[in-house]
This record gives C-alpha cells, structure tokens and sequence, in this order.
C-alpha cells in the first residue's frame, strides 16, 4: 500500500514509464542482461550464496560468550585493555538485547562483502597506480558508484539476483569498494621516488619493486582503504534490509516504519557495537606497530610492586 | 612525594582492578544469557506446538522449489502481523517451513511475479495498487482478499465536525490556514501519494500542499501535532495502529478520489496452486474480520508482534480450524 521508493520504471514489465529516454535505455540494457547473461548472474548467485552461507555457519557456531572472549581476546592483545572491555560490555548488550541473531547476519554479510570487495579493489588500486590508462578508465566509475544514490543500487541487484543476502552483498559490494581502490592508487603513487631509485639502483624486476618497495611503503595507506572499505559496507548493509538482506537493517527499519522509538535504537545501539569493534579490529590487524601487549602487561605488573 | 606516588600508584591499580571486575561480572552475564539461550532454541526444536523460528530469519535463503516457502513482507503494523499469522499456521497445519523475507511492496511485485517469492499478502485492490497490479496480472495467482482496508485524509477526533466534514470543506480557506495549507503525505510513489494528488486537482484545493514523506514521518508529525492539539491533515489508511492509540477520523470523499473500501489480497507465484493445493484451499479461505484485526493490530503495538498473535491464535481456536479444514464447527 505505500512504497519506500519511487520506483517508477524499475520493472520488467514496460507498461508504465516515468522514466525518461536515459532511463529507458537503463531499463533495456538490464532486460538484456537479463535475457542472455542470466547463466552468468545464475553461477555469481550460487558462489556469493555458498560463501555467505559458510561465513555465517562458522560465526554461529561458537557459542555468545566464546565469540564475545575471543574478540575481547583479540582486543586485548592487538588494542588495549579498554577496548578489550568495551568489546565485553558491548556484545553483552547486544545478547541481553536479544539481537544476537541479527547482528550475526549482518556481520555475515559485511564480511564476505568487503572480502569480495578487498578481492576485486585491490588489484584494481595496483594496477591504475601502475598503468595511467586504467586509472584515468577507472575514476569516473569510481565516481559514479560512490556518488549514485544508494538505493538506486538496490533495483537491478534485485532484479538480476531476486531478493535475499545476495543482492544486498552485491549492492553492498559496489558502494564500499571505492574507497579501497582509490587509497591503493594513492598509496602506491606516493612512495618517494628516491625508495623506488634505491630499488632499481639494487636491479629488482617491476614485480620486485612493487612487493617489497611500493607495497610496504604504502601499507599505511591501503590499511585505510580496507578500514574504509568495511565501515561503508556496514552503513550500506542496514540500507540493504529493503531487498531481504536480513539482520539488523531488518530491526532498524521495523522501528523506523512502526513508529517505534525503542526498536529503532536497539538495533541502531547494536550497529555502533559492531561498527566500533569492526573499525578497530581491522585497523590495529593489519598495522605494523602492533601495541605491544608485552610492554602493557609488564607496567600492569610493576603496579604491584612496593616502591 | 612519596604519597602522591603511593596515591597515584593506588588509583590506577583501581582503575585496573575495577576493569578486570567489570569484564568478570559481563563474562558471567554472557554466559548465563547464552545458555538461556542454547535452553531456549532446543527447547522450541522439541516441541512441536512451537513452529515459529527465532525472531530474525537468517540471511541463507535459497530459493528453490526444495526450500521453505518464501513469504515477502513489509515492516507495516498489518503486514508484519499477517505474515506471522500465516507463517505460523502454515507450519502447524501443512508442516511446510515458511521464511518470511522482508523486502519493499514494489520488489515483492516483481519478485512473485518472476517467482523468487512464493507469496505475498499485501496487495491491496482494486486502487492503491493498481500500477503494480496491472503489470504483474497475469504472472501471479490471486487468493482473494483477507480483510478491507480504505484510504484518505485522516484528522485528529478533535478538529471541529461542524467546520471540517469531508475535504470539499478544506476548500474554504480559513480552514485551510488552520492546517497551515499542508497535507502531510507519505512516500513519494506510493499509490496514496499519488492519489492524494489528485485529490487536490479534484477538489480544487490549489492553496495547499501535499509534503511528501515517509510513513513513519507522517505518524511522527500526527504524533506531535496532537500532543499540542493543533489541527493537522495526514494521508492514511486502515488497518493502521494509529486509530487504536489515538482517536481519528477520516475525512468523507464525495468523489470517491481515494475509492472507498479497498480489499487486501493475498497474491502467490504461478505454479504455487499445482505444488500445495492445500495450501491454495487455506489461501482462500484466509479471512479476517476487521474488528479481530484491530485487537491484535493494537496489542502488536503495545506489545509485541509475535505475542499479540500467539494470543490470536489462542483465543480462535474455531476459526483456525475453518482456515485450515474448511470445516465450521
């Protein structure tokens, strides 16, 4: 009875068109995708499905509390202390909240979209670092997807995927790979030319030169990228609940159209959760500098001795 | 010296300390909830009287003809309410497992239509929907309607009968500008929307303005504006858990812009009716008295979805047995 979107021409039936000729030509091009490349979508379907299920099966098989010790587990000895707690304190909200569930979805599904998305971006960022061409193919697709309204998205990955978490990993997928291509060109473009001088001066081969000088000197850069890369699939994941993709967005929305205050802040509550323990997690992971836990554990002990 | 060392020594031990008790006190937490929660989920595994699933369906969804039925849903009061219902007595009575997916009301259009949902329960006809129904009549089976609902322009109990009746009133502008010329409306596209729209060409009213918005937007303004009792038009429908928590009324539609009564339908996918015919038989016999639909729409709101039709389900043992056998008793 009431629509969330105005969709006007996003359908496979050409009956009636809001749309103007941009959009129809839109509309023709996913009925022809749909027409001759339904075997590819077919297979992209079954592969997406597979490893979103396996994801989701091996964060449900660990008990609440196990799941919750070994985050804090990994705080502790990547983070810090604090962070160790919070991540304690703030899972024991989220089960006392009873939104384990679908919070586990969700991170589900952020997993294996920025998975997928580190798969494809990271490759892309080398490579349009490298070769002026790519780059300069690239950006205005880079653009396009970062600028293009989210729920626009939402339409053709429904029509060429159904509905379900596939779609909304795809959505998903093209809004939160962007910013990894994007910090990986920069990164790699920003090595000082001296280091790369150095490297040729010591005879390394192009592949060489660009895993053990360009890359390590980068790292710093790309790690911000993959950091990015994982907080907008969150924001996107939650949106993607209007195609069936499940979880929290599911809780969020409900409160959202039932007027419930309440409903809509627990699940918001229940986001933040994630994304912090997310963004911190993935950013102390993969840094070099690790904080070292040794150092926190021996000031933790000298407290104990009598000066 | 010595003291304040002392002292500061003896504050961050606390600081510590008190840590360590904290993510003590939240580890017992967690384990006493998950094991609540392992007794919980084989608790509902073991008894068959439980076919509901947990509260969120999880996202491995497989849309095959070997699966669960999928059953589309939007997050409205009425539609969260009905797929539960029909979940549930689904999964008692045939014994098929049913997973509610929730998706937009134009996605699950075109996902029964194209077949990746089996069922859906919100189409409402012969108006609001018509765009959509025209384009998927012929790909969808039609179940027949489960309750009426109707459209229009709501306003507060409050506002003065004898000054506004119906919307050809709203032509005087004096009563206009107590509205300050605004009609709040819904999501942009939504049949109510664009019927609202032609209810301003219609009844000539070219001084006020309909603000598009969102459904929720437009039970949050009504909820303000009550609250400082000042006089306010918004676009509805029934059932809509607003009428039960305030006292509203719609606005007479002499040239039935809005239709009348519209009647909502169950709708499923076309082969549906060959695979469970059973389940055909219960589709159509799937009938809701408006009266019994706005007690539970209340408690739903009060309390919980899942609660107020478990309580359904209790008190209408009879008329369960008549969806599921056809057999009054």
């Amino acid at each position: 009875m009431v629509q969330s979107l105005p969709f006007g021409s996003a359908y496979l039936f050409a009956a009636v068109h809001q749309a103007g000729a941009l959009g129809l030509a839109v509309d023709a091009a996913v009925v022809w995708l749909l027409t001759y490349a339904q075997s590819v979508f077919d297979v992209v379907n079954a592969g997406v499905m597979a490893l979103v299920a396996f994801t989701e099966h091996s964060l449900r098989a660990p008990s609440p509390w196990i799941f919750a010790l070994i985050v804090a587990g990994l705080g502790l000895w990547r983070v810090s202390g604090g962070f160790a707690l919070f991540a304690l304190l703030g899972l024991n909200l989220v089960l006392a909240m009873g939104l384990w569930d679908p919070m586990i979805s969700t991170l589900a599904l952020v997993l294996t979209a920025s998975f997928l998305a580190l798969l494809i971006g990271l490759p892309l960022g080398v490579l349009s670092a490298r070769i002026k061409p790519v780059w300069r193919l690239l950006r205005p697709c880079l653009d396009l997807m970062q600028t293009m309204p989210a729920f626009v998205y939402l339409i053709p990955a429904v029509m060429l995927f159904s509905t379900g978490a596939v779609p909304a990993i795809i959505a998903t997928l093209v809004f939160s790979m962007p910013p990894v291509v994007r910090l990986t060109q920069l990164g790699i473009r920003q090595v000082p030319l001296d280091l790369i001088e150095v490297g040729r001066a010591f005879g390394c081969s192009e592949l060489q030169l660009l895993w053990k000088v360009q890359m390590p000197s980068a790292l710093p850069t790309l790690m911000s990228g993959v950091n990015q890369t994982i907080m907008l699939a969150l924001s996107m994941v939650v949106i993607a609940s209007m195609i069936g993709g499940g979880g929290l967005g599911d809780v969020v929305l409900r409160g959202i159209q039932q007027l419930d205050v309440g409903l809509g802040f627990e699940g918001g509550i229940a986001v933040v959760i994630l994304a912090v323990i997310l963004d911190r997690l993935s950013q102390s992971l993969m840094l070099e500098g690790e904080r070292a836990l040794e150092a926190r554990s021996r000031r933790w002990r000298s407290l104990w001795r009598t000066p | 010296m010595e003291d304040t060392m002392t002292a500061h020594l003896w504050r961050r031990r606390a600081v510590l300390l008190s840590g360590l008790g904290l993510a003590t006190a939240s580890l017992s937490s967690l384990v006493r909830l998950s094991r609540q929660r392992q007794a919980r989920s084989t608790a509902a595994k073991s008894s068959t009287q439980k076919g509901s699933e947990p509260q969120s369906d999880s996202v491995l969804t497989q849309s095959s003809a070997t699966g669960p039925l999928r059953l589309g849903w939007s997050p409205w009061a009425d539609a969260e309410v009905m797929s539960l219902i029909a979940q549930r007595v689904i999964q008692q009575a045939y014994n098929l497992p049913v997973e509610r997916v929730m998706a937009d009301i134009g996605i699950q259009y075109a996902s029964v239509a194209r077949g990746d949902l089996d069922l859906m329960l919100m189409a409402w006809l012969p108006l609001t929907h018509k765009d959509y129904w025209t384009r998927v009549r012929d790909r969808v089976l039609d179940f027949g309607s489960m309750y009426s609902g109707r459209l229009g322009w709501v306003v507060p109990d409050y506002v003065d009968a004898s000054e506004l009746r119906s919307i050809t009133d709203l032509q005087n502008p004096e009563v206009a500008a107590r509205f300050q010329n605004r009609v709040q409306g819904i999501d942009p596209g939504s049949g109510l929307n664009q019927a609202s729209e032609q209810a301003l060409v219609d009844y000539k009213l070219g001084d006020m303005r309909l603000v598009a918005s969102s459904s929720a937007a437009m039970t949050a303004v009504l909820d303000k504006e009550i609250r400082e009792r000042r006089w306010v038009v918004v676009t509805s429908w029934t059932p809509h858990w607003m009428f039960a928590r305030y006292k509203l009324r719609f606005l007479e539609d002499p040239q039935l812009v809005f239709g009348g009564v519209e009647w909502i339908h169950a709708l499923g996918r076309q082969g549906l009716d060959r695979e469970y015919p059973a389940l055909t038989a219960f589709l159509s016999r799937f009938q809701i008295p408006d009266r019994e639909l706005s007690d539970v729409l209340l408690m739903a709101n009060e309390r919980s979805a899942e609660e107020a039709v478990e309580n359904y389900l209790n008190l209408h043992p009879a008329r369960i047995r008549y969806w599921t056998t056809g057999k009054i008793s």
